[in-house]
């Protein structure tokens, strides 16, 4: 068994762990590892060829390869060693990883510190026991757009999507692109699940009919899909059958949800956030194990790869830092608390004391779409942010900024409730 | 066939000399084909899907019982029950794993309580001994996720679990090496009778010349009987659809959890698989289409409320997958019977849910039945043992170190949620029965069978089933002919 030894450990090369790893190095750490179950570098970037990447760090509207390929010239730049087709099989909480590899075996990496970097992966047929057969011709949408973009091959010719998160409606328009027919974007809530611009640029400009409030009650077909039957559904979400039709298709592509890929953090036995299905974090992107950090969507499902790279940066630099000095000094955690309106907020926990350096972004997501709204971050009764927003839904994640003046203060209280609530 | 300038012409119909044609290779075929493979006979295995154990007995609740709750005075239960002890033997010559975790069926109300010593008279009558009567306490100890309603439970140490879908390809594998000829794709679509024999069995493309035909057609075998007029029975379609639950819900349950039988059906049952994830069902509905084995939405709400009973913890949230099987019903009892009148013809039909338990009892007696009509004469070299290919997610990590410097191709992880490599692949297509599609792949290594459904996966083992086979991808498919994954190439793709 060959061992390893190495400052930064990352894994995954995605958006968030190029972006850690490029950060750690520049942070001063000497040996950053990055670790790539793949042949090639960028995680699931290479193969999202549509626009929209890097609206916010690069004020530039580039594809998945573009973006992420910034990243990996930057990694080259900074001769950071890569480990490809490396599958990481195990991570003990002292920071060892233990990784296989057909050139080198089995590795054993001695890290001083790790970034969880994973992704995340789809929701499948299963998680939503869709009833039916099970033919051929059922697939999540990621699985469709390798298909299409990367292995050069069109899965199906009628197609039905169920689910409107990103790459279901993305995948519509590729599908059309492609000379296929989309039948029908179907969606089970009464508001879509991605972003607003991927409806309107995606499923509105090529006259793809979307369903919402109704869902897929059957699939049909033995070998081959046939058709999916589809209904309305009511306010319990339960399909009201009487209003079912059949959509003859050969494909049904299900867009229904991410979820992070956290089966070595769990194995790890780092704190959970039952709602996120990542790990907890500080606003270090610091595991509850010490040295042991996370970003992307490891943490939390994000809306856009820029807040990845941001959340990869963070976990990075503060990985190189405990890597080099230590872990950081203990201090009283501040715990953020998800109040009306909020399923969840990252970073669950926050130290007072950093504050003082500069503002401190919080991701957080809405449980419920609303309009006219009023975000705002409370300790007890004292508002230290509050921001208006026209209109939120559970697609598009918020941000709000503590502001460093509010660090003093903080230093007195243990939890911050945050807020969405509409303006009367 | 379509030639290469396009025009159809017949194709010549490949001829095969046999002395025994099997028919179907699910779970009883299989063990019937090994049990001959260790005499001097010429056996054929015939099966319609494009791999063995496609039907019934892959889409099972995964238990090989003990016989305990088989209806007294049958021959189902005289088998179960004679040939529980076999599995032990079998498995362990045919490295399938299995465990013998034991059954509960649980008591919750006052009358169920009270049936509980009549459920251990009956188990005792047919022959089933060691069976226990637990109080509350003793049941809750061992499944302390169980309501705490729950006031007795019947114990029956002696039922176990395993991947029936294992058992079958292992019973093939090593049918196989020991000469058997299994043929997939080909059904049966008549039997000749010469002369009071059988003669020849005709197949799509192929005919078969042989001495006996021995009917194992499961779901199907009231039709491949009719074809030599013994057609006193008739088998329609039981459906039972089931939940396979995420690893994660492991621990919620130990042993083999069932209410007490309902008048029809045992009810649904909940168990951890041999994999270790958790199982529940089956609903039991009669249908009338053979071949449906779509599951449907009031089935598997039935499911999760029925188990719920027991389990109150569970959430149709937890499944990984759902299926359906169909089980044959419609024979009053299992049919291992010669013809009375057509020399040469062996039924093992009606066999119903306990097939998977009774498959070496029958194949036993299909034996014993065959060595009336011809000399069984033992072959010298037969070889029992099958070597099970090596899992690279369960070693150790040194035993993996030791994998890969030795084979490159345990070092590429090809499955990541069950951490399949190439090399466990690249086994299964190759060994025989090979594994030519997904399905087969998935039932042969757990590639696919994850969290993720095959979402990561699917394109690599499509690529190495393509280069394996020498088949474009566009011809790679699910589950044979007609379940082909891809159209055609994208605009301008090159390649």
């Amino acid at each position: 068994m060959i061992e390893h030894r190495c400052d930064v450990a990352v894994v995954g090369s995605g958006a968030g762990g190029l972006a850690a790893a490029v950060a750690a190095r520049e942070a001063g750490a000497r040996e950053v590892l990055v670790l790539e179950r793949d042949n090639i570098l960028g995680g699931i970037l290479p193969q999202c060829i549509h626009t929209g990447f890097g609206l916010e760090i690069f004020s530039e509207d580039l594809t998945g390869p573009e973006y992420i390929h910034r990243f990996v010239a930057r990694a080259l730049e900074l001769q950071l060693p890569t480990a490809l087709n490396t599958m990481v099989l195990e991570i003990t909480s002292n920071r060892e990883l233990y990784a296989a590899s057909p050139e080198e075996g089995l590795l054993k990496i001695k890290a001083g510190a790790v970034v969880l970097a994973m992704g995340c992966r789809e929701r499948t047929r299963g998680a939503l026991a869709i009833p039916g057969t099970r033919p051929a011709g059922i697939m999540t949408a990621g699985l469709a757009q390798r298909f299409v973009n990367i292995e050069g091959y069109m899965p199906g010719e009628r197609i039905v999507v169920l689910g409107s998160g990103d790459v279901g409606m993305i995948m519509a328009r590729r599908f059309t692109f492609e000379g296929a027919h989309v039948e029908a974007v179907v969606e089970i809530l009464p508001y879509i699940g991605g972003l607003i611009r991927n409806k309107v640029q995606c499923l509105d400009d090529y006259g793809i009919p979307l369903f919402l409030e109704h869902t897929v009650t059957e699939i049909l077909g033995n070998m081959r899909v046939t058709g999916v039957k589809i209904a309305k559904v009511n306010e319990d979400l339960e399909p009201i059958l009487e209003t079912g039709r059949e959509i003859a298709c050969d494909t049904l592509v299900l867009s229904v949800g991410l979820i992070p890929e956290n089966e070595l953090s769990e194995k790890l036995g780092v704190e959970m956030d039952s709602v996120t299905g990542g790990p907890l974090v500080n606003e270090l992107m610091e595991t509850s194990i010490p040295g042991i950090f996370a970003c992307g969507n490891v943490v939390h499902v994000c809306d856009i790869v820029d807040n990845v790279t941001q959340m990869g940066l963070v976990a990075g630099k503060s990985a190189a830092r405990f890597a080099l000095e230590g872990p950081a000094e203990t201090e009283p955690r501040i715990r953020l608390r998800p109040g009306e309106n909020v399923r969840y907020v990252v970073p669950q926990t926050i130290s007072a004391a950093r504050l003082a350096e500069a503002p401190l972004p919080l991701h957080l997501r809405v449980a419920r779409p609303d309009e006219n709204v009023r975000v705002s971050i409370v300790a007890g009764r004292r508002c230290i942010f509050d921001s208006r927003e026209k209109a939120v839904a559970p697609g598009e994640a918020l941000i709000a900024s503590i502001p460093t003046s509010a660090a003093e203060f903080l230093a007195q209280v243990d939890e911050l409730q945050i807020d969405v609530q509409q303006v009367k | 066939m379509i030639s290469r300038n396009g025009n159809t012409r017949k194709q010549r119909r490949e001829r095969v000399q046999a002395d025994v044609v099997v028919v179907g290779a699910g779970i009883v075929g299989s063990a019937i084909a090994r049990r001959l493979s260790r005499y001097r006979v010429r056996t054929v295995l015939l099966e319609k899907h494009s791999d063995v154990c496609m039907g019934t007995s892959k889409s099972n609740n995964a238990h090989i019982v003990c016989g305990a709750d088989c209806p007294p005075g049958k021959i189902e239960t005289e088998i179960v029950v004679r040939s529980n002890s076999s599995y032990d033997r079998v498995t362990e010559e045919l490295q399938v794993p299995y465990k013998r975790i034991g059954t509960a069926y649980v008591a919750i109300k006052d009358e169920e309580v009270r049936k509980l010593e009549a459920m251990q008279e009956a188990a005792a009558k047919n022959g089933v001994a060691g069976t226990r009567i637990l109080g509350r306490d003793e049941i809750l100890e061992i499944e302390p996720r169980l309501t705490g309603e729950t006031r007795a439970a019947l114990w029956v140490p002696h039922d176990g679990i395993l991947a029936p879908y294992e058992l079958g390809v292992a019973l093939c594998e090593n049918a196989a090496k020991n000469g058997v000829e299994i043929r997939t794709g080909c059904e049966v679509k008549g039997i000749d009778v010469e002369n009071g024999a059988v003669g020849r069995v005709i197949c799509n493309g192929t005919t078969v010349q042989t001495r006996v035909v021995i009917n194992a057609a499961g779901l199907f075998a009231d039709e491949i009987s009719a074809m030599v007029g013994w057609d006193d029975f008739q088998l329609y379609p039981r459906r039972g659809e089931f939940y396979i639950l995420d690893r994660k819900c492991r621990f919620l349950v130990n042993h083999i959890i069932y209410p007490l039988p309902g008048p029809i059906t045992r009810g649904a049952t909940i168990c951890p698989t041999i994999d270790d994830n958790v199982l529940i069902g089956p609903t039991a509905v009669d249908v009338e289409d053979k071949r449906n084995t779509g599951t449907t939405r009031e089935g598997l709400r039935e499911v999760i409320t029925g188990v719920q009973r027991y389990f109150p913890e569970i959430r149709p949230s937890m499944g990984v997958t759902q299926y359906a099987g169909l089980r044959p019903a419609g024979a009053d009892d299992f049919i291992v019977a010669a013809h009375p009148e057509v020399r040469g013809f062996i039924n093992a039909a009606g066999i119903r849910s306990t097939g998977i338990s009774a498959c070496l009892g029958v194949a036993e007696r299909v034996e014993a039945l065959l060595s009336e009509q011809m000399e069984l004469r033992a072959k010298p070299d037969y070889n029992p043992f099958r070597e099970r290919a090596r899992r690279f997610g369960s070693c150790s990590p040194e035993e993996q170190d030791s994998l890969i410097s030795r084979n490159v191709r345990y070092g590429r992880v090809v499955c990541r949620c069950e951490t399949v490599t190439e090399q466990e692949i690249l086994e299964a297509i190759y060994r025989v029965p090979r594994a030519c599609d997904l399905d087969a792949v998935k039932r042969r290594t757990r590639a696919g069978m994850g969290r993720c459904q095959g979402g990561f996966c699917t394109t690599r083992v499509m690529s190495i089933l393509s280069r394996e086979l020498g088949l474009p991808m566009e011809m790679i498919t699910k589950k044979g002919p007609g379940s082909e994954i891809l159209k055609r190439p994208t605009k301008g793709a090159s390649r």
